[in-house]
């Protein structure tokens, strides 16, 4: 793992290959939690060109703190909030109107999906069920499941109350599990 | 077929599954955890789409170097400097001053009825005398004027007194205008005034004043 402050300082000297260094090493986490989120990966890569011009305006202004935490750190949390704030001008987080009782009618009993389904016919069934979440959904489960962050966290960050988080988890969680099922076996 | 899983079911499992627990009390919660972490695994496997890390990476470089930025410093720390300070000092004591300066050298005119501007030499030298170099007599205080000047008195009344040189005299103001002539000459060009004569008091006697102008002298 390279260090942070040696990647600042070789920043200030302009050093191409700083520059390089940190695109391979944290954009590709990035732009994983940028398409989770936003669900486009055209719009996941401006984002993730915004994050890192903004690490790059930081480091310039010199208010780069490598002692408040990580360029990881930084860059996730920075692109996860353009995602929010895209998403905000689109989608009501607080809305948990959605088609849930249809889904539920329509889609199969099946408890989860087949343990022995190989990897390429998961990723596609994935791809299909995180598609049929709803933003918020989505949201919520990338932020708890990928960046670890608690119900309360994600309720402070997205402004709303815990009840709906938890909802909003659950409902996402139960979402993909049966999709996942569903999916799988259509393959 | 499985088991259908209620709403508050699965409500449950997953706030078991987000507090931690992994091992399912029964067959069909192992099996929900078990979709659960499949989902978590498939959230942190998903492929990011190919990246262009060289265009990324000259954006970057570009951006740090095509619009340098200045490092904005930290607003300094008030210290104490003396020459902003002493000059403030400055400013205040010479407001002070003037403030105390500009009664003095206001000189109403005409002068209060009880004042009396006494001026050295000739009219010319008078002129050519700085106002603020003219001072004011009390009343009744004795004027002795120099054997080589003469003096000219202004009154408040608009009278003037031309007076020789070595002439002794004072000048009360106060109800009757009174000159109190000791020694020397006067010349008076006094002011008319109805019911407010000048009278000339002199070791011999005194003289109303009737006309204008008149010059009296005491030789002792």
């Amino acid at each position: 793992m390279a260090d942070s402050g040696d990647l600042i300082q070789r920043m200030l000297r302009s050093e191409r290959s700083s520059f390089e260094e940190i695109v391979k090493l944290y954009a590709e986490d990035v732009l994983r939690q940028c398409c989770l989120l936003l669900g486009d990966r055209d719009e996941a890569q401006d984002v993730l060109q915004e994050a890192m011009l903004r690490l790059v305006h930081l480091v310039k202004a010199g208010k780069f703190r490598t002692a408040n935490g990580s360029i990881k750190g930084f860059l996730m949390t920075a692109s996860r909030n353009l995602c929010l704030d895209r998403l905000k001008k689109r989608v009501d987080f607080r809305s948990l109107d959605e088609d849930w009782v249809l889904a539920q009618a329509e889609l199969s009993t099946t408890l989860s999906p087949d343990r022995a389904m190989d990897a390429a016919r998961f990723e596609s069934a994935f791809d299909k069920a995180l598609t049929e979440l709803t933003a918020a959904q989505r949201a919520v489960l990338v932020m708890h499941e990928l960046n670890g962050e608690s119900q309360s966290e994600i309720a402070a960050t997205l402004g709303l109350h815990v009840e709906c988080v938890r909802t909003h988890l659950y409902r996402a969680r139960r979402k993909m599990r049966l999709l996942l099922a569903r999916f799988a076996g259509e393959l | 077929m499985n088991p259908m899983i209620t709403d508050k079911q699965e409500l449950e499992f997953s706030e078991r599954y987000s507090s931690g627990i992994r091992e399912g009390r029964d067959e069909t919660e192992s099996s929900v955890f078990q979709a659960y972490a499949a989902i978590s695994e498939g959230l942190r496997t998903y492929p990011a789409p190919n990246l262009d890390v060289s265009a990324l990476a000259e954006r970057m470089a570009q951006e740090m170097k095509l619009h340098p930025e200045p490092v904005r410093t930290r607003r300094r720390a008030w210290t104490w400097n003396p020459a902003p300070a002493f000059a403030v000092v400055c400013a205040v004591l010479l407001v002070f001053g003037l403030v105390q300066l500009v009664p003095l050298l206001y000189v109403p005119n005409p002068a209060p009825a009880d004042s009396i501007l006494f001026t050295t030499g000739s009219k010319a030298a008078e002129d050519a005398v700085p106002w603020i170099w003219k001072h004011r007599l009390q009343n009744g205080r004795l004027v002795t004027v120099p054997s080589d000047t003469s003096a000219t008195l202004r009154l408040s009344d608009g009278s003037v007194i031309f007076c020789s040189p070595e002439t002794q005299l004072s000048i009360r103001m106060t109800g009757q205008r009174r000159i109190i002539l000791n020694d020397g000459s006067l010349v008076i060009h006094a002011a008319h005034i109805p019911d407010k004569d000048m009278i000339v008091q002199t070791p011999l006697g005194d003289a109303r004043v009737v006309g204008t102008v008149f010059r009296i002298h005491v030789n002792r």
